[in-house]
């Protein structure tokens, strides 16, 4: 179910199994999950210590980074037994049938800190959580753009300087892989399939209790001295940092593991959860998005987790894989890291295409142009993206004779990628456009989008990326594309889903006020950051050039001013679902989409109370004679209100 | 949308849902595949690339390996395992359910000792993990290889132990093999996605058994 504050009236089970609520102090849930995962952390850490206590490097440096990455392991099955998610396992182990069947839910919030079965209740865990994600990371770039105030005078000291630049990127970076495919590739997904289940329910739950856990040890890293290596962690400096470092590794290994489970889940229910009549031609391209993002994920994310490893081996075993002089090279990593790394910026901006797509077919009222043109875009940018990862080491010392094989490879993949950005201009062209706040939000995705697409194939260039490597200019085009791209469509489909998701409606005036402070914030902080790399100002340097810190000073307070903008819509968010809770209409925005199409908003437990059978396409807006998307039955269709609960 | 035509088809959804637990079945192995295949592509490219930048001519200088006996008996111990689970296959679609759950056992209890060789030999190793590049990378390989086994064997030991619970009940419908219940359909698609995702696993034992032991 989705977001229910009402009062529990059901006892539920006590049996602890996932997906119901039990009694006692005992049943799973994330009080037993965090119990057992401390024990499992000091389990793990007097192991380490039993295990390397008396290793000469440890004796010698005082850092036993085996009983911290031991402690880390423990924590995660402790984290997961106590969870539950363990009981499951155990009784396959015991030759038990496989349980298909979904325990009824009990109303009430507790369930949303349960590990369930119910792909909506995960794809709310996962909004929220990620959201966690984001402000945090965006405190701590305030607290970087706060330092670059003043060129001279300094708050943060150059160390704990970059530990906050390493913690915001990594976060970020993790938190952007999951933020559409979470949220709404789990809630939706299966509602617009039109199917009543997911392939892999309990992966599914395990992929977002991956992110709490990885989140907290991530955020740790800043009481352990952090990780100065930055987000992409290169060796040898890696090898060198202290404790910190290892929560960097854990923190974005967990991570990889839930993307592991969330993609394995999401690809196999949509290639064979698909309602009778619902072709491949019928598919929504949010759908093709998440395929093609899953695909990818499964094939780059265990790269990462070999480089991760890696890392972590020549930093607990004494490997010597990254290091030169024993026969390692410190590109391993690089190769390893980036074979994951530039899929990834794919596996961002996938989603965001895919729901930009999906979105603004509704409020132009015209069907999508080039429906399997954006299909084909998002295949091709998937397949592509793993032939371009050298383009981040042009300055590294590889063969100058590989350049121009990356730098083509690169610039070839502004070719689907200019396919998804025209098929929405085709379906804007001549559309009578409602500017509702998602619409709003779309239309400055492909604002924003251009500038960060054209500065990606400038920065693809050899001549180029070689003079703006390293520089705020690089930053800023990244920003653009993912923050820009991503975010944005994010924050529209928090807009356009909040409805069904909530069965509350959002105010579109408040929308509109923070739709238009962070665009106006977000661009008059990233713009001139482009305008600050060209003139020489490095990333990751607390310190930069007297004649720059005017355009320093105006992003600095332009990013306040974006800070305020999202804390508005955290405040107006949160109080329109707590406090004023104005009920939702059905399918508000005229969508064809199977998943408006539910007896209530939020969806009942099942989805759909028959199998719906589908019979065109969700996107024939301008077709009169177009057939409804799908023969179903929906309870109360001619009833405006249809929440179940709250003030409705 | 809110009414049901006259004339819509009928959905059962039971068969539904089943059948789309066994095409899920298939995609999870091969999507098991794709994931394995990365995950030792990962290794497999730390190997070709310390070995081809050979960094201060330290990859192998002394041309040592691990215990070219142990990893014999290790990869014999796998393709043995993928070779009986592979025959009680065979014999469970002739309808012998015991001879399937003989022969599987065997391929645990084979697995499992690959596993436990694996971790033996990585902990009497001749040289230092750090000594050199190809000692990196084996004490890299070894630990996700006894890993993956291990997790590959408990997939196999949840469906022998299905199999063994099912007995009774599926017997006089012709055994697990044979009986045309869904829950018979089921594991079925769910062995089947097992052993070729093994077998793949047994492609990758060789390959890297060539890597470490042979060149």
């Amino acid at each position: 179910m989705a977001i229910d504050f009402s009062k529990e009236t059901e006892s539920g089970s006590s049996s602890g199994t996932p997906g119901t609520s039990g009694k006692g102090i005992f049943s799973p849930s994330i009080i037993t999950g965090a119990v057992a995962g401390g024990i499992g952390y000091l389990f793990g850490h007097w192991m380490g210590n039993a295990i390397a206590g008396g290793y000469p490097q440890v004796i010698g440096s005082g850092q036993n980074d085996v009983a911290i990455c031991l402690g880390y392991a423990f924590a995660v099955v402790g984290w997961f037994a106590g969870l539950g998610a363990l009981n499951y396992p155990i009784k396959k182990m015991l030759g038990y049938e496989p349980d298909f069947s979904e325990p009824e839910l009990k109303p009430g919030w507790t369930k949303y800190f349960q590990y369930t079965q119910d792909h909506k209740i995960v794809g709310i865990q996962y909004l929220f959580g990620m959201l966690v994600y984001f402000f945090t990371a965006g405190l701590l770039a305030l607290a970087i753009r706060t330092e670059l105030l003043s060129p001279t005078h300094h708050i943060w000291g150059p160390s704990t300087y970059l530990e906050i630049v390493g913690e915001h990127g990594t976060m970020m970076m993790m938190m952007m892989t999951s933020v559409v495919l979470g949220p709404f590739g789990n809630f939706m997904i299966p509602l617009m399939i039109g199917s009543k289940k997911v392939a892999f329910p309990r992966l599914e739950a395990a992929s977002f209790w991956f992110t709490p856990i990885s989140y907290v040890i991530l955020l740790s890293a800043l009481w352990q001295g952090g990780f100065q290596s930055g987000w992409t962690s290169y060796a040898p400096l890696s090898i060198q940092q202290g404790v910190g470092q290892d929560a960097y590794i854990f923190g974005f290994g967990l991570q990889g593991l839930s993307m592991v489970c969330a993609s394995t889940n999401i690809v196999a229910t949509i290639i064979n959860y698909r309602a009778p009549g619902m072709t491949w031609n019928r598919l929504n391209i949010m759908g093709w998005s998440m395929l093609s993002l899953g695909f990818t994920m499964i094939l780059s994310v265990p790269v990462l987790i070999d480089g991760l490893y890696v890392l972590t081996l020549d930093r607990t075993a004494q490997t010597s894989m990254l290091y030169g002089p024993h026969g390692g090279s410190s590109f391993l990593w690089e190769n390893l890291f980036w074979f994951f790394g530039h899929p990834e910026v794919y596996l961002l901006a996938i989603p965001g295409f895919g729901m930009v797509a999906e979105i603004i077919p509704v409020f132009a009222r015209k069907p999508i142009f080039g429906y399997k043109t954006s299909a084909a875009g998002m295949i091709g940018l998937a397949v592509l993206s793993f032939f371009v990862w050298q383009h981040h080491l042009f300055q590294s010392g590889m063969n100058p004779d590989m350049r121009p094989l990356f730098m083509l490879t690169t610039e070839l993949i502004s070719i689907p990628t200019g396919f998804i950005y025209l098929v929405g201009m085709g379906t804007l062209w001549k559309a009578r456009i409602r500017l509702t706040v998602p619409m709003l939000f779309m239309l400055g995705v492909y604002f924003n989008f251009l500038f960060g697409g054209l500065t990606g194939v400038y920065v693809s260039d050899v001549p180029i990326n070689v003079t703006v490597h390293g520089s705020f200019f690089v930053m800023a085009h990244f920003h653009y594309t993912i923050m820009g791209g991503v975010i944005f469509a994010f924050f529209g489909a928090i807009y356009y889903y909040t409805p069904l998701v909530t069965g509350f409606q959002l105010n579109q005036k408040w929308g509109k006020i923070h739709f238009w402070s962070m665009m106006i914030s977000f661009n008059s902080t990233f713009l001139p950051l482009f305008a600050v790399g060209l003139l020489g100002q490095p990333r990751r340097v607390f310190e930069y050039a007297q004649r720059l810190q005017t355009l320093n000073d105006w992003v600095s307070i332009s990013s306040y001013v974006l800070g305020l903008s999202l804390t508005f819509f955290v405040v107006t968010f949160l109080w329109q679902l707590v406090v004023t809770r104005t009920p939702a209409v059905r399918n508000p925005w005229g969508s064809r989409s199977l998943e408006w199409h539910v007896d209530s908003y939020p969806p009942p437990q099942h989805n759909f109370k028959t199998v719906p059978v589908v019979m065109a396409g969700p996107y024939e807006y301008a077709d009169l004679d177009a057939l409804p998307m799908a023969d179903i039955v929906v309870e109360n269709a001619d009833k405006d209100v249809v929440r179940t609960g709250g003030k409705a | 949308m809110s009414e049901i035509t006259e004339d819509r088809p009928v959905v059962d959804e039971v068969q539904l849902y089943h059948e789309a637990a066994l095409g899920s079945h298939w995609w999870g192995a091969r999507i098991a595949i794709g994931l394995v295949m990365t995950l030792f592509g990962g290794i497999a490219f730390a190997y070709f690339y310390l070995r081809s930048l050979n960094s201060h001519g330290l990859w192998d200088p002394h041309g040592q390996t691990a215990s070219t006996l142990m990893g014999s008996l290790i990869l014999t111990l796998v393709l043995l395992s993928a070779i009986l689970n592979a025959y009680g296959n065979f014999r469970l679609k002739k309808g012998s359910t015991i001879d399937w759950q003989v022969a599987n056992i065997t391929a645990l209890l084979a697995g499992l000792f690959a596993a436990g060789f694996q971790i033996w030999e990585l902990s009497r190793l001749n040289f230092f993990p750090g000594a050199f590049g190809y000692a990196g990378v084996y004490v890299a390989f070894a630990p996700v290889y006894s890993g993956v086994i291990i997790l590959s064997m408990y997939w196999l030991e949840t469906l022998i132990a299905r199999s063994l619970r099912n007995a009774r009940a599926l017997a006089s419908d012709g055994g697990v093999g044979l009986s045309s219940s869904m829950m018979a359909e089921n594991f079925r698609s769910n062995l089947e996605g097992f052993s070729y995702y093994w077998a793949f696993m047994a492609i990758v034992s060789v390959v890297f058994f060539v890597l470490f032991y042979v060149l």
